[in-house]
């Protein structure tokens, strides 16, 4: 239900990290969940189609990879993103 | 091609926020209480019944309201004589730390030692977001049904408190009590489970105690 929370601070934390690292187009980004993100991952990609216009993100996709070490109220974790 | 690694919490400039409200206010002598559950389980009436009660010195509690839309939870508040202030979301499902900031901003916390936020009702996204609390209270009530622990496994794993409001109204509906203390243990074995009726005003002595004693 917070897929727009959680894909506006997606978007913000690669675009700082994409600048910091000289990489003007993202291609994919890899997130972990935990178990129980409570992440919609068809939501997720809804939001992020609309928010990634304009931005290094835009021809990115994110993948979801399940991290059951993940507990706790954040069980979201950006872990790399690869692009050039 | 180059892969860059990240490794952050998606959420950490919320938590970030969250930790410096926590510090602050612990610096401060104060602890927050982050009050959650579903909408209409009962979490305003139970805090007008606590703060209510002749144990407490209401004005050493604030409360921050937080509702999608309307002061309505804010003016019952301020009918007991509690300050209060009230947050709107317009639409968002779950009060972020930033919004409880802003909030904690417009209070006037001379003399207060205890905050209460009256969370979203939501069972979902308010477990997700940190404000900076101290300490959750999760309000379940028997009318959603024994199942929600299960259903809901993040509230209730990350619940210090869990009350289970409403049991005036068992004999009318089916709930079965103790599956819901047991679901609710077997998620979270430090959980404190308390049964209540605020409506009536029985079983909130340890919300009491809890508001009481600092
Ligand atoms: N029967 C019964 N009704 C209750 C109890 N506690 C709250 N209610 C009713 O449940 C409704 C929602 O309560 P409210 O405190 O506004 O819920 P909130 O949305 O969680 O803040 C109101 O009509 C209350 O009168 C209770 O212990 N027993
Ligand atoms: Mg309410």
């Amino acid at each position: 239900m917070h897929e727009s929370a959680v894909c506006r601070e997606i978007v913000d934390i690669v675009s700082h990290a994409a600048a910091e690292n000289d990489i003007e187009k993202v291609y994919e980004i890899v997130v972990a969940v935990g178990e129980y993100s409570c992440v919609n991952e068809h939501q997720l990609n809804f939001y992020f189609d609309v928010m990634n216009k304009g931005t290094c993100m835009e021809q990115a996709i994110i993948r979801l990879e399940k991290d059951m070490t993940l507990t706790g109220p954040s069980q979201m974790y950006i872990r790399t993103f690869r692009g050039e | 091609m180059k892969t860059i690694t990240v490794n952050r919490n998606v959420l950490s400039k919320n938590d970030e926020i969250a930790e410096t409200i926590r510090a602050d206010l612990t610096e401060k002598g104060i602890r927050m209480i982050n009050f959650l559950g579903t909408p209409g389980s009962g979490k305003t009436t139970v805090l007008e019944n606590v703060l209510a009660d002749p144990a407490i010195d209401k004005s050493r509690i604030a409360v921050i309201e937080g509702d999608l839309f309307t002061d309505l939870d804010a003016q019952r508040m301020a009918e007991i004589g509690v300050r209060t202030v009230q947050l709107n979301t317009e639409g968002a499902c779950h009060l972020e730390a930033d919004m409880v900031q802003q909030g904690l901003a417009e209070l006037d916390l001379e003399g207060v030692d205890t905050i209460v936020v009256d969370n979203i009702g939501n069972l979902v996204c308010t477990a997700a977001f940190q404000i900076g609390a101290h300490m959750r209270v999760c309000v379940a009530s028997t009318t959603e049904g024994n199942d929600k622990p299960l259903k809901y496994p993040n509230m209730f794993r990350t619940a210090d408190v869990v009350l289970l409001n409403k049991i005036d109204l068992l004999p009318y509906i089916s709930f079965d009590v103790d599956k819901f203390i047991a679901d609710v243990l077997s998620l979270n074995p430090n959980a404190e489970v308390y049964l209540c009726s605020a409506y009536k005003g029985e079983g909130l002595e340890p919300v009491v105690q809890i508001f009481a004693g600092v």
